[in-house]
């Protein structure tokens, strides 16, 4: 069993970190480090183990000696009970994870102190799952008496690449679901965010869960990161990301066909007709941009306004979108915090820089916040443009941050081709209070999810993936488990003669 | 591609094995690493669906044909950091640095600055 995991230490509140392989916490074969760094004033946070190819060699293999030593004949209920105590432990440390994901990516509190709780949801919701996996009986279709069963099995070691947006819940998305269908995990978190997710190693170790059942690589894309896609002995990857890696990553995957989904990016349209109120429009659509300073790929940042509403929800939404305080994260009352990092804010000021040559309006925000005490950090104003045309590159491309575009749509087929007019096709949202219209333009919209009148509804229980250039298959409820299995037919002859063709 | 970007490149390029695999650049979209060039092998462009946008220093840069349909308008330069966190497999990242787009500043097309992007016939 695990119990070799060493509590992790903090000098001068610089927290160090080792990769997690086969039940220990370990350097890096090469022993290189990278910084972690907040960006809320650019102090390094933590300096983390930097896996690479050799690093992630040695955890497919644990991965697949706890597959076939332990893990794949564990029985569901004893998978379960792990899931279960690896939730509350989540549920337990939810204050001090929380405190790390907001120093690691600037989530704010408020939300990020929640996440230890979401994804304790996660692990519960998976443990449940775990003892409700299996195959069917059939009959042949010929004549005679045969027994036919499928045996819904795990498919071996699933490797998980995550992205820096929500750490903790995107590695318990990668990780509950593949561990109760039995498989075992080697999970490569983004290298922006790699705390809680070795974090969650750690927990997983408290719980008891068998050495290399789960191992965690930190460590960057073209080495780490490919070195797991490419690599031989992984039957899947389930990747959430960019586009183009995510391609890449379906390429290597030829070598030894192993299956991949990919959640990759989103431009979701937020269809608002002008039968509705408009204080509960304008609470929606802020909630949809602005959570998470909208680096959230289902982030509702095409907002499609009736015409004979437009004006007064842009006067509105410009109002509230003034009023939302921009701080430090670690404050509750902070609602939106810094990006990411250097370079997340260098696209968003590429943008808004994009969006003036384009001809669309500037109504607010635009820059950095004039706070001194913001002036290291990552930070972004809300930024809202209007008179925005779908064919600018503003209202085409994912900006991932805190930038609205809104549009004018005439009537229910305007919305449509204006919502359906994108590369991607992650999420899409419509408030109306009319029931007819709303189900109607559920069926119409190109999205993996379809929000009426609310947003950001995405539940352990539900399938959440895309249409388009957003990616195939999809996480969370049911049809995951497809995806994490595979079939095997039985056939059993019942019949008391044998059939002896070549007598 | 700015002076940067170059000096990038060419570690990239004295890394490479002699006669190792041609680069591309292909221009990626979406989530936390979108918006990026990503700097990969020639043999990972689709032949016939990606299109070409043009050339920096050398390396084709290419993009999937809906996105380009955007991209073709846009005028701008590819440049460097030097933070090496990202989300992509963008191979330079292994190098010390990383590609990112800069937007050119509205003046003219500047003669200074030769890998700027146009649109191939």
């Amino acid at each position: 069993m695990a119990g070799t995991a060493q509590p992790i230490g903090a000098e001068n509140g610089v927290r160090r970190y080792q990769l997690f392989i086969n039940g220990k916490f370990t350097d890096s074969r090469s022993g290189k480090t990278f910084e972690s760094i907040s960006p809320h004033d650019r102090s390094v946070v933590a300096v983390v183990a930097e896996g690479d190819k050799t690093d992630i060699d040695a955890a497919v293999s644990a991965a697949r000696g706890a597959y076939e030593g332990v893990w794949s004949t564990t029985p569901p209920g004893e998978r379960a009970k792990l899931l279960l105590k690896i939730a509350d432990l989540l549920e337990a440390n939810s204050a001090e994870l929380g405190r790390l994901e907001t120093l690691d990516m600037g989530m704010p509190m408020v939300m990020s102190s929640a996440m230890g709780a979401v994804s304790a949801d996660v692990f519960r919701y998976w443990a449940g799952m775990a003892t409700k996996i299996h195959g069917l009986t059939g009959e042949p279709m010929r004549p005679g008496d045969y027994l036919g069963y499928t045996l819904r099995e795990p498919l071996g070691v699933v490797g998980g690449i995550t992205p820096w947006n929500g750490p903790l819940i995107m590695a318990a998305w990668k990780t509950a679901p593949a561990l109760a269908c039995g498989n075992t995990v080697v999970l490569k978190p983004a290298e922006h965010t790699p705390m809680t997710s070795l974090e969650l190693a750690r927990l997983t170790a408290e719980a008891g869960l068998p050495e290399g059942v789960l191992n965690v690589v930190p460590g960057f894309g073209p080495t780490a990161g490919a070195a797991l896609a490419s690599h031989p002995g992984v039957d899947k990857i389930a990747f959430t990301g960019e586009y183009v890696t995510g391609r890449l990553i379906v390429q290597m995957s030829a070598s030894n066909l192993k299956t991949v989904t990919l959640e990759l990016g989103g431009k979701s349209p937020h269809i608002i007709f002008d039968d509705v109120d408009l204080e509960a429009a304008v609470a929606t659509a802020l909630f949809g941009l602005y959570m998470n300073s909208g680096q959230i790929c289902s982030a509702g940042t095409r907002i499609l306004v009736q015409e004979g509403l437009y004006d007064r929800f842009v006067e509105r939404f410009v109002e509230r979108s003034q009023q939302v305080k921009v701080g430090d994260p670690m404050d509750f009352a902070t609602r939106m915090g810094p990006l990411v990092s250097e370079e997340q804010l260098g696209k968003v000021q590429r943008y808004v820089e994009i969006g003036k040559k384009e001809g669309a309006r500037l109504r607010c925000g635009g820059g950095q916040p004039k706070d001194p005490t913001l002036a290291r950090g990552f930070y972004h104003e809300p930024t809202v443009f209007t008179e925005v045309d779908n064919k600018m590159q503003i209202a085409q491309e994912e900006i991932f941050g805190p930038v609205a575009s809104v549009l004018r749509f005439h009537d229910e087929d305007d919305a449509v081709r204006i919502g359906n007019d994108v590369i991607y096709g992650l999420a899409a949202g419509v408030q109306t209070k009319d029931l007819k219209r709303a189900h109607r333009l559920a069926k119409r919209l190109q999205a993996g999810t379809v929000w009426i009148n609310t947003w950001h509804m995405i539940e352990p229980n539900s399938p959440f993936g895309g249409y388009k250039l957003s990616g195939y298959g999809r996480e969370n409820g049911v049809a995951m488990v497809e995806h994490l299995t595979r079939l095997k037919q039985v056939w059993v002859d019942l019949n008391d003669f044998t059939m002896d063709l070549f007598a | 591609m700015t002076p940067r970007a170059r000096r990038l490149l060419a570690r990239v390029r004295a890394a490479a094995a002699d006669g190792g695999e041609p680069f591309a650049f292909i221009i990626s979209g979406g989530c936390c690493g979108g918006t990026n060039p990503v700097l990969c092998h020639r043999a990972n462009i689709i032949d016939g669906f990606d299109v070409q946008l043009g050339e920096a220093d050398g390396i084709a840069v290419y993009a999937h044909p809906d996105h380009a349909r955007y991209l073709v308008t846009d005028r701008f330069v590819i440049d460097a950091l030097d933070d090496v966190r990202s989300d992509t497999f963008s191979l330079e990242i292994a190098h010390g640095g990383r590609f990112v787009l800069r937007e050119l500043p509205d003046s003219p097309r500047n003669s200074a600055t030769p890998a700027v992007l146009s649109r191939t016939p």
